[in-house]
């Protein structure tokens, strides 16, 4: 297929950058007449050339390069969302595979579901106060697990329950032990509603750590934000939505990517162990070679 | 003893008032090696009789026997072939069918599973297709997945439900032939259950009309006394395969068939009448022979 470059740099880069320019332009506009208090592109700019320009320069705890905070929220939300995966997964299996786990426990997690992140964060604080030098980390943790996990477990439960009755006629007629019905026919069948589930959970952890680092004064991107609206340096503020937001899409993007290709992900252990017969079988062809 | 008996068996579904019996006092018996067709209407129930078999559905009344033994739920010792494959699509062809054997020869070592699985893609000539997965196969190909994973459990019974009806009509035709040669090489027991009087005649060594339903119940036998391997175009003239058909249509439209009944298939009998023209093009793209199709039933009309 012969791609039509120019269409493509006119619909990936002008339009968009059109789409932006405008959007600052008003901003300018805005910033020098109606909203006197709106700091102007330019300004923002000036302002936080060094945060951007030095990314990675530790000044101090609540004065380092945007990348260094990105990188200390990344990290929490990475492992905040690794424990709502874990948590929400086989949460999400059992709910879609028992009607009566459905009927005992679907109430209680329609009232959770809608419960902000602030709410949470309180209870984190109450609960890993024992703690004593990571409360506030547990605290974090514990309610990006709580928030983000929702739709993991709803996903999968809808990817259970959306598995063809085929399927699993075919797992009776072989007589599939429980663990085998599970990896060899559930969890394939459920993957791709399961990926859905894991994209979303993804974009909810990031949205939760901003808030959360808002709340705690923790350093991070949020905590970086509200010790500028603190300190009175407003381009900031506007320097770490934007942030957020880059990081938040590219968040998503990378997992739509990982959602689009699950049947080569579930393919991976097959092609890598043909991969290595080929291999295998080239050198045993000049080992041959070789020996006559 | 027969070897796969069901007695009195009667299946409904629906509650107390508003259920009816689907299937009504069947009794069926097959011998070890024989080739059993069922051919019927479609929703008379015919699904739901092979499910017994299979043991996926419990009947409601009555008892099936396999080899004496009541049966309760199903096992692999009786292999299904649905009409809709069945096949697990993010298993290739090769996975698909050592699955099974896997799971059927727990006791064998690795080689044994792999060289079986191979034997059985080879039967149904699929082995350059191995490491497909079923969506990038043709209706007819995956049949053949399906049809070679259950020989390959090495079932007393293999039971086929439909397993050509979703096919067009030439693959059909293939296929038939196919599980002919397979069937005559190993003479497993099998029940096939089908709509297509010809293919019931064509590889059944008895074949048994299913009346319509509600409560449809089986009519009487024909055996199939004509010489194997059967040739289909030969066939077509032998006055005694036109007597078997005869018989079996006879039976389908007269004692068999339950008008005037609100059934599925009393419904599509009031359905509008369609234009009389004959719809030859409709896989004209398929088929080369037939390019410029549309335009023929177009001056037809």
């Amino acid at each position: 297929m012969k791609y039509d470059v120019k269409k493509m740099m006119m619909n990936g880069l002008v339009f968009p950058a059109v789409g932006i320019g405008a959007v600052i332009g008003i901003w300018a506009i805005l910033s020098q007449s109606a909203a006197p208090d709106l700091p102007s592109p330019l300004r923002i700019w000036q302002e936080s050339k060094l945060y951007v320009l030095e990314p990675f320069t530790y000044r101090g705890e609540l004065d380092q390069g945007i990348g260094l905070f990105t990188w200390l929220s990344l990290k929490m939300v990475l492992k905040g969302y690794a424990l709502a995966l874990l948590i929400g997964t086989p949460t999400g299996f059992i709910l879609g595979s028992s009607k009566l786990f459905t009927k005992m426990f679907d109430p209680i997690f329609q009232i959770l579901r809608p419960v902000s992140p602030l709410a949470w964060y309180p209870l984190g604080l109450v609960l890993f106060s024992q703690a004593r030098n990571n409360t506030s980390e547990l605290a974090a943790l514990f309610t990006i697990a709580m928030c983000a996990m929702w739709p993991t477990v709803i996903n999968t439960a809808v990817g259970v329950r959306a598995i063809p009755q085929d399927y699993l006629n075919v797992a009776r007629v072989l007589k599939l032990s429980p663990t085998k019905r599970l990896f060899k026919i559930l969890v394939p069948a459920a993957l791709p509603y399961m990926f859905t589930g894991y994209r979303l959970s993804l974009g909810l952890s990031w949205l939760v750590i901003v808030a959360i680092e808002m709340l705690s004064g923790r350093p991070g991107v949020g905590g970086f934000l509200w010790q500028e609206y603190s300190s009175l340096i407003y381009p900031h503020i506007i320097l770490c939505i934007i942030t957020i937001g880059v990081v938040g899409f590219v968040l998503d993007r990378l997992m739509s990517v990982v959602e689009a290709n699950v049947n080569h992900i579930l393919n991976l252990p097959a092609l890598i162990q043909r991969g290595l017969a080929a291999i295998f079988a080239r050198r045993q062809l000049e080992v041959s070679h070789a020996v006559s | 003893m027969p070897f796969l008996e069901l007695q009195n068996v009667s299946k409904g579904y629906g509650s107390e008032i508003s259920r009816t019996d689907v299937l009504h006092d069947i009794n069926l018996t097959v011998e070890r090696g024989e080739f059993v067709a069922i051919v019927g209407y479609s929703g008379a129930g015919k699904t739901t009789l092979i499910s017994m078999i299979a043991g996926l559905l419990k009947p409601d009344h009555g008892t099936v026997k396999l080899n004496g033994a009541v049966i309760t739920e199903p096992g692999p010792d009786r292999a299904l072939v649905f009409q809709n494959y069945s096949l697990l699509p993010w298993l290739s062809v090769f996975e698909n069918i050592l699955l099974a054997v896997e799971q059927v020869f727990p006791q064998w070592p690795r080689p044994k599973h792999l060289a079986h699985t191979e034997q059985y893609m080879a039967m149904v000539n699929l082995s350059p297709a191995r490491n497909k997965k079923p969506s990038e196969l043709s209706g007819g190909m995956r049949q053949r997945v399906s049809v070679a994973r259950g020989l390959a459990m090495d079932p007393q019974v293999l039971l086929m439900d439909e397993p050509l009806g979703a096919l067009d009509a030439l693959t059909r035709a293939t296929l038939q032939d196919e599980i002919e040669n397979i069937w005559e090489r190993d003479k497993k027991t099998v029940v096939l259950i089908t709509n297509d009087v010809d293919e019931g005649i064509l590889l059944a060594d008895r074949i048994i009309p299913l009346s319509a339903g509600p409560g449809a119940t089986l009519g009487p036998a024909v055996t199939v006394d004509l010489a194997r391997p059967r040739d289909r175009k030969a066939i077509n003239h032998e006055p005694r395969f036109k007597e078997i058909r005869n018989e079996i249509i006879t039976y389908l439209l007269g004692p068999g068939k339950r008008s005037g009944l609100p059934t599925s298939v009393g419904m599509k009998a009031q359905k509008p009448p369609v234009p009389n023209l004959k719809p030859v093009d409709l896989d004209a793209r398929k088929f080369s022979l037939f390019r410029g199709g549309r335009k023929n039933v177009e001056a037809a009309v």
